[in-house]
């Protein structure tokens, strides 16, 4: 049951890691080229 | 039998397609002089009646493009186009238009695939995707009903042997917890508007959508990760063989208790489930991240060019497909590839876990402690079982023969 809970971890740390590094570098040039001020979707 | 119908059902297609180009020579020939190019009476009715209108003849009414500029002073006509011209020009990106966002997709202010998109994901993405996964469970309940659980024969040996590593286990779970999350998150993004909505009303959705969206971007990572480490853990073991053929001719031994066709380490079956997910998953990550990063990774034109170059549109006797694509119909295509794909992996998937669940005595253990019974091993993997006693043999009999110090 050991490989399955440290998947489940793994899974939950993947996820964090991925979230903060997407955050950090913007999904689309549209986002990170564009202002505040400008509405992109 | 089944070469027969295949036959028929590729003439059957060939003659379809052949009827619809009839029909698209015919809309071609419609007389629109008395309406100047628009659309006439016939459109409109044929409209009306549901049938498919050939709308192609707007495309080419687009007024002289780029020369709507100020003709002679300011209070000037705006130069030989009318207002529907240029809205043609919008409507089919032809207009010369100078935009801020300095972007592909921001340079398209109308685009006509939308609706088709929204029709398509809100009618038959939902409805024969929901029945799927509807019919496999459906289907399944039935076949335990009939078959019961695929018991060990004659009972377990008391005895077991390694079936999986920790490592190959760990990459099972980080594949099979990030899929089902992926699938529970996918699916209350499409059924939410028409199913869960009307349940637990707008803000309460509203705060779900927004977990499964976080959830759904972020686990993604996980799944495609695992999916690497199952691809290099286990391609060795799912090359197909001739004894593959064998396993499937007498349809694994699931439908009856007294025939065990042989296999190695995994069977037909397994092996079917491995390339499926291989490739499906491969495909859906790849469609995943398109919709992702919006607008960055459009796949689907260089991929219908590939395929009209090879020609298999035509071998179907189809018209070749759209090489030309907005940015908008590429997420489109790559939302509806998304679902398609994805409910094909979780029906197969559903039928996985079933098999290693209630449906098969014994068949968790693998996954579980990844020890398996010895008499479980020979019913359903008996060349591997094999190897692994004369493993076992081998290994014990030199640690004998090595000379106490």
């Amino acid at each position: 049951m050991r490989p399955m809970f440290a998947a489940f971890l793994a899974l939950i740390l993947i996820s964090i890691i991925a979230n903060q590094m997407l955050n950090s570098g913007g999904f689309s040039t549209q986002e990170v080229t564009s202002s505040a001020s400008v509405r992109v979707d | 039998m089944r070469a027969f119908l295949s036959v028929i059902v590729l003439f059957a297609g060939i003659f379809l397609g052949q009827q619809l180009l009839a029909q698209e020579d015919v809309k071609d020939k419609v007389d629109r002089s008395a309406t100047g190019g628009a659309q006439t009476l016939e459109d409109i009715l044929a409209r009306q009646k549901g049938e498919k209108v050939d709308y192609e003849f707007r495309k080419n009414a687009l007024g002289n493009v780029g020369s709507s500029e100020v003709t002679s002073s300011a209070l000037g006509s705006l130069g030989l186009t009318s207002d529907a011209e240029i809205f043609r020009q919008l409507r089919y990106n032809k207009a010369e238009l100078s935009v801020s966002s300095k972007s592909a997709a921001s340079e398209v202010l109308v685009q006509d695939a939308g609706i088709t998109w929204l029709q398509m994901r809100s009618g038959p993405l939902i409805s024969y995707g929901g029945g799927a996964m509807i019919g496999i469970v459906a289907l399944l309940a039935l076949f335990y009903l009939l078959r019961g659980k695929i018991a060990v024969e004659g009972g377990p040996a008391g005895r077991t042997i390694e079936r999986f590593s920790s490592l190959e286990r760990f990459a099972h779970w980080l594949l099979a917890s990030s899929f089902i999350l992926l699938g529970v998150t996918g699916l209350i993004t499409l059924f939410g508007r028409l199913y869960i909505i009307p349940v637990m009303g707008h803000e309460a959705f509203s705060s779900l959508a927004i977990f499964s969206k976080w959830i759904h971007n972020n686990v993604a990572w996980a799944f495609i990760i695992s999916l690497v480490l199952v691809l290099v853990f286990w391609l060795k073991h799912n090359l197909p063989t001739k004894l593959d053929l064998v396993w499937l001719l007498k349809g694994g031994g699931i439908f009856s208790s007294r025939v065990h066709p042989s296999a190695r380490k995994f069977n037909a079956g397994q092996k079917i489930i491995f390339w499926v997910v291989i490739l499906l998953g491969t495909s859906v990550s790849l469609s995943g991240l398109s919709l992702l990063f919006p607008f960055e990774l459009p796949m689907f034109a260089a991929t219908f060019a590939k395929i009209n170059a090879v020609g298999v549109p035509g071998m179907f006797g189809f018209d070749p497909l759209p090489e030309a694509l907005l940015p908008h119909q590429e997420m489109q295509l790559s939302q509806i590839w998304h679902s398609i794909v994805a409910f094909v992996m979780m029906v197969v998937i559903i039928a996985h876990i079933y098999i290693g669940s209630v449906g098969m005595e014994g068949a968790y253990d693998a996954m579980g402690s990844g020890h398996v019974d010895l008499n479980w091993a020979k019913q359903h993997h008996d060349l591997w079982a094999e190897e692994v006693e004369e493993k076992n043999n081998t290994k014990s009999s030199s640690e004998q023969s090595i000379p106490a110090e």
